[in-house]
């Protein structure tokens, strides 16, 4: 192995994390700004433009998800520091599930919606990505 | 080639995934809202609910003519301080959309039939019989009669009601944070109008006074005949304290005599001619009953009530009055009432109280000068009347087909198109048949039924409510309470002079019964023939002739919902249904305590508020005791509770058992006694348990204390003695355990407060609470007895705010509700209150503080600064 391979393949691997730190800061930054509007949907939008950093599926779900379930995370725990909203998470429980205890339920199932809508979308992103590639090199 | 068709395959996959689930998670399912949006994080959902207010708030608004500044202190309460009462009505119209926008929100639905436009279609019947009841119709003329009028204070009105609007609007224009009930229900609020606030006017009288006693009263003479329903119902009624004091004492050797032969006057019950008016009547009650909210109106049996009284110098210890007020109303969270100071620094204007969340105007509360506070009166102020219709667009009225009038809507109804609604009116006021299935009225005579109420009228209330806030003495009041019309309510007033006096209060109608036929009792206590022309309103009470008293040498004045006066004054005028007047044992025990005190403080008076002392057990429970030592043998058990009786001193403890014995026993005495013949004859009422102490204190044989079931003749010994053995039965059977000590009455008698959407997790208990329904500080316990067994009380009424003013010093002053001041749940104001009311203590008003820099900082909680100026 030459040392010239070896240094494009340091470097290219060193462009990967950069990308996929990209890919992270992109969806995580976005996701976190459309946490103050009013379409939840958005979050789809965050992951896919994650997804869009690679041609490959994994990569892109992986991103997607660290992205906007990271944001929703981050978004969560502030509001919980900053106001009553764990109270109101609670009553929720008791309105939807009849017990009042088991609010926590809820968050970590908002949490885990989140991964998986940036898995989903990240994955989306990068699919799409590598059909207009692959049919561009067709 | 290969991969590119496995990517397209994995990818259709992902977004038929994704798809999927935003859509699921986009759509409500029923009573559900779309999960996604309400929980997910994102503007507009529950991440974004509001809970409490910032600590300080700075807005900028053209509405106002001056600044305005605003202090919530430590519950919440807001204490508002500006240089006009528009600029105040403004502030005012801001907090409270702050903390109560949704229950504004549904109470002015629910007043103006606006329901369905938010719940669909379930909520139909609901809005068409509240449009019926034209609440709304009156609120829309009320308004265009203020708009209308050249009078100045009408026009003062008129301003404050826009301000007030305005202040509103200004918060939902530029909130982005909705309570949680909104983002459930998945709507945002409308602006609010001058017609929303008239109309909680028309939902205090409807919640007051709208009644189907009318029917009640009819069908309990056509069940039980004129001699039983005079025996058990009629006046006179037994011990009762009239709320006006110089009229002459009411006797209660008045009550009459047994009928003389029960057997004859069961078999004389049978009254021909009143039969199928009763029918018809049942049947429309039957249909109502299916109303939303209509059932609580029919089965109410006891008077929605309150306590008031005030205590002039004479008897305070510090020479001057003090003034005292709980009204007993439905509980809810949020509550009912909203607590508020208002200052008007460029004059003298400075009010304390408790106002509707709707509503620029305290019900009940004081200024600088004058205090007051109301009771219910239970004066009939609505009548029914029936109709031979000739078809679909006429009626017989005084022999004359007569055309009836129309009242049109189009009621908007959530995911559907608008319903066209169309209400027939009568000479006398709205149909109600048109709502029903019109085969339930074939074959009778009379087939159309309409009602005539007081408030189908236009309101001047505000402008009542305008004056007592300005008036500086009891002239200036009384001028002001003529415009208070309905509902009708004991006005127990105090002033800074040392002025105490009492005066229910109201518009009363007088009726024409001068064609009535001989069952009809008259006075609108039972449905008139409308097509004969009878019951017709020919005139109302003169203000200087309704009942009052004024500086009384005894030294206090108190009402409870009792009767309203003494004999001289009745025999000019019959203002109550008997049906509608309380048992008494609360006025009793009030004008018990006050009488027995002259050097009454504050301290007295919440103690007063909080007695939970039964006059009613102090009467039965001795007689019970005598009655059941002479029992031949007794259990062990049944000896340990009478030992119970023996050494109770009569207080409703939830930490005892003697009062679960008492109430439970009450109820199968009363059910033993008087069972036996009303069940037969299908009475739809029991008397009262004042009627019952009646005839066990004076009468021991008395022909309803028989059986008429058995051979032998029993009499009140024999009753109590089987009501006993049966009542420990019962509870050994619901406790499980013969130890009397564990029969705690908190056990059996809660007290719980619902949130107005019914949902269980925002609403509060149920507790453990002392007290019952005859108690100062009552409780509107339901049955602990029925079906044979032990039941559990879960009350949901009682008081729904206590206030004390002390005219001596009014920063002395004091108030609680049992709620809090922010209808928010999440907030630390939510339930506040409730916890206090239950323990007994009560918060100062600050009310003396009428200059912004008098305001203490230790006292505020956040501060609002409202700029005026181009906002």
């Amino acid at each position: 192995m030459s040392e010239k391979f070896v240094m494009t393949d340091a470097l290219n691997r060193i462009q990967q994390r950069i990308k996929g730190y990209y890919a992270f800061l992109v969806s995580f930054i976005l996701t976190f700004i459309f946490c103050y509007f009013t379409i939840w949907q958005l979050c789809i939008l965050a992951g896919l433009i994650a997804g869009f950093f690679y041609t490959k599926m994994s990569k892109g779900a992986l991103n997607g998800s660290l992205g906007v379930g990271g944001a929703w995370v981050l978004f969560v725990v502030i509001k919980i520091a900053s106001s009553n909203v764990e109270i109101l998470i609670n009553q929720i429980s008791g309105i939807v599930i009849g017990t009042t205890s088991l609010g926590w339920v809820f968050i970590v199932l908002i949490i885990l919606l989140g991964f998986g809508f940036g898995a989903l979308s990240g994955a989306i992103g990068s699919g799409i990505r590598f059909l207009i590639e692959n049919r561009k090199k067709e | 080639m290969k991969k590119m068709s496995k990517t397209i395959l994995k990818l259709g996959i992902v977004l038929l995934i994704t798809i999927g689930l935003t859509i699921a998670l986009s759509i409500p399912f029923g009573l559900f809202p779309a999960l996604g949006k309400f929980l997910f994080p994102g503007n507009g959902s529950v991440w974004t609910v509001p809970d409490d207010v910032v600590k300080q708030e700075t807005l900028t608004t053209d509405a106002l003519e001056n600044d305005v500044t605003i202090f919530r202190d430590q519950w919440g309460v807001p204490h508002i301080y500006g240089y006009s009462e528009q600029d105040l009505a403004f502030a005012l119209g801001y907090v409270q959309a702050q903390d109560r926008l949704i229950q504004m929100d549904l109470a002015r639905r629910s007043t103006r039939g606006k329901l369905a436009e938010i719940l669909g279609e379930d909520a139909l019947a609901s809005d068409e019989f509240s449009l019926n009841k034209l609440k709304d119709y009156w609120a829309v003329e009320s308004f265009k009669a203020l708009q209308e009028s050249e009078d100045p204070v009408d026009q003062i009105i008129l301003d404050t009601l826009l301000s007030y609007s305005a202040g509103i609007n200004y918060y939902i224009k530029n909130t982005n944070k909705l309570p949680l009930e909104f983002l459930f229900l998945g709507y945002k609020p409308d602006p609010w109008s001058p017609v929303d606030t008239l109309s909680f006017v028309k939902y205090m009288s409807e919640m007051l006074t709208w009644s189907y006693q009318d029917f009640t009263t009819l069908e309990l003479f056509d069940a039980v005949g004129l001699d039983i329903y005079n025996d058990l119902f009629g006046y006179p009624l037994p011990y009762q304290i009239p709320v006006t004091v110089n009229y002459g004492e009411y006797q209660s050797q008045m009550i009459p005599q047994n009928v003389k032969d029960m057997k004859e006057a069961i078999n004389s019950a049978d009254n021909q001619g009143v039969e199928d008016i009763s029918l018809i009547f049942q049947n429309l009650l039957s249909n109502i009953e299916k109303i939303p909210g209509e059932k609580e109106f029919i089965h109410n049996s006891q008077l929605v009530g309150s306590n008031n009284w005030v205590a002039n110098g004479s008897k305070t210890e510090s020479g001057m009055p003090i003034l005292c007020n709980d009204m007993h109303l439905g509980y809810n969270l949020p509550g009912i009432w909203y607590e508020a100071h208002l200052v008007d620094l460029s004059s003298d204007f400075n009010v304390y109280g408790f106002f509707l969340a709707g509503v620029p105007y305290q019900i009940v509360g004081h200024n600088a000068y004058v205090a007051w506070g109301m009771t219910n009166t239970g004066i009939d102020v609505l009548d029914w009347y029936y109709y031979k219709g000739i078809n679909e667009t006429h009626y017989w009225y005084k022999n004359t087909p007569t055309a009836y009038g129309h009242i049109e809507y189009d009621i908007n109804v959530k995911g559907r198109e608008p319903e066209h609604f169309v209400i027939k009116t009568t000479v006398h006021g709205p149909v109600f048949n048109n709502l029903i299935d019109q085969e339930d009225y074939s074959g009778y005579i009379n087939d159309v039924i309409a009602c005539k109420w007081i408030s189908h009228n236009t309101t001047q209330e505000s402008r009542a409510i305008y004056g007592w806030s300005h008036a500086k003495n009891r002239n200036d009041f009384d001028e002001a309470s003529k415009f208070f019309s309905t509902p009708a309510q004991n006005i127990v007033y105090a002033d800074i002079h040392g002025h105490i006096g009492i005066r229910p209060t109201g518009v009363i109608p007088i009726r024409d019964d001068s064609s009535i036929p001989a069952w009809n009792f008259g006075n609108g206590t039972m449905p008139y023939n409308g097509t004969a022309g009878e019951g017709e309103w020919i005139g109302y009470i003169p203000f200087d002739n309704l009942p009052h008293s004024e500086n009384p040498l005894q030294g206090y004045l108190a009402s409870a919902n009792q009767i309203s006066a003494g004999p001289e004054y009745l025999a000019n005028y019959t203002i109550q249904n008997p049906l509608s007047i309380d048992e008494g044992y609360r006025a009793r025990r009030i004008n018990e305590l006050l009488a027995n005190d002259n050097l009454i403080t504050i301290d007295d008076m919440k103690a007063i508020q909080q007695d939970t002392y039964s006059i009613r057990a102090g009467n039965f429970t001795p007689i019970f005791v005598s009655a059941i030592t002479s029992l031949s043998s007794k259990t062990q058990v049944q000896d340990d509770a009478l030992t119970k009786l023996i050494d109770w001193d009569y207080w409703m403890d939830k930490d005892t058992s003697a009062p679960t014995i008492f109430v439970v026993l009450m109820e199968v005495y009363k059910e033993e006694t008087f069972g036996d013949e009303l069940h037969m004859l299908e009475s739809p009422r029991m008397p009262s348990d004042a009627r019952l102490e009646y005839y066990t204190r004076t009468n021991s044989t008395s022909l309803w204390f028989d059986n008429i079931n058995t051979p032998e003749i029993e009499n009140r010994d024999d009753i109590i003695q089987l009501s006993f053995v049966k009542t420990i039965n019962a509870l050994e059977d619901f406790f499980g355990t013969s130890d009397v000590d564990t029969w705690k009455f908190g056990d059996i008698n809660k007290l719980y407060f619902p949130h107005l959407t019914g949902f269980s997790a925002l609403s509060s208990g149920p507790y453990d609470v002392s007290g019952c329904d005859d108690t100062i500080n009552v409780i509107w316990n339901d049955h602990y007895w029925f079906e044979d067994e032990v039941h559990i009380s879960i009350a949901t009424g009682g008081p729904s705010e206590r206030l004390i003013v002390d005219l001596g010093n009014l920063n002395n002053s004091l108030s609680v509700i049992p709620s809090g001041q922010r209808g928010v749940s999440t907030s630390i104001h939510y339930t506040d209150q409730l916890e206090m009311f239950l323990n007994g203590e009560y918060h100062p008003q600050y009310f003396l503080n009428n200059k912004i820099e008098d305001f203490l900082s230790s006292w505020i909680e956040s501060t609002i600064f409202m700029k005026a100026g181009g906002g």
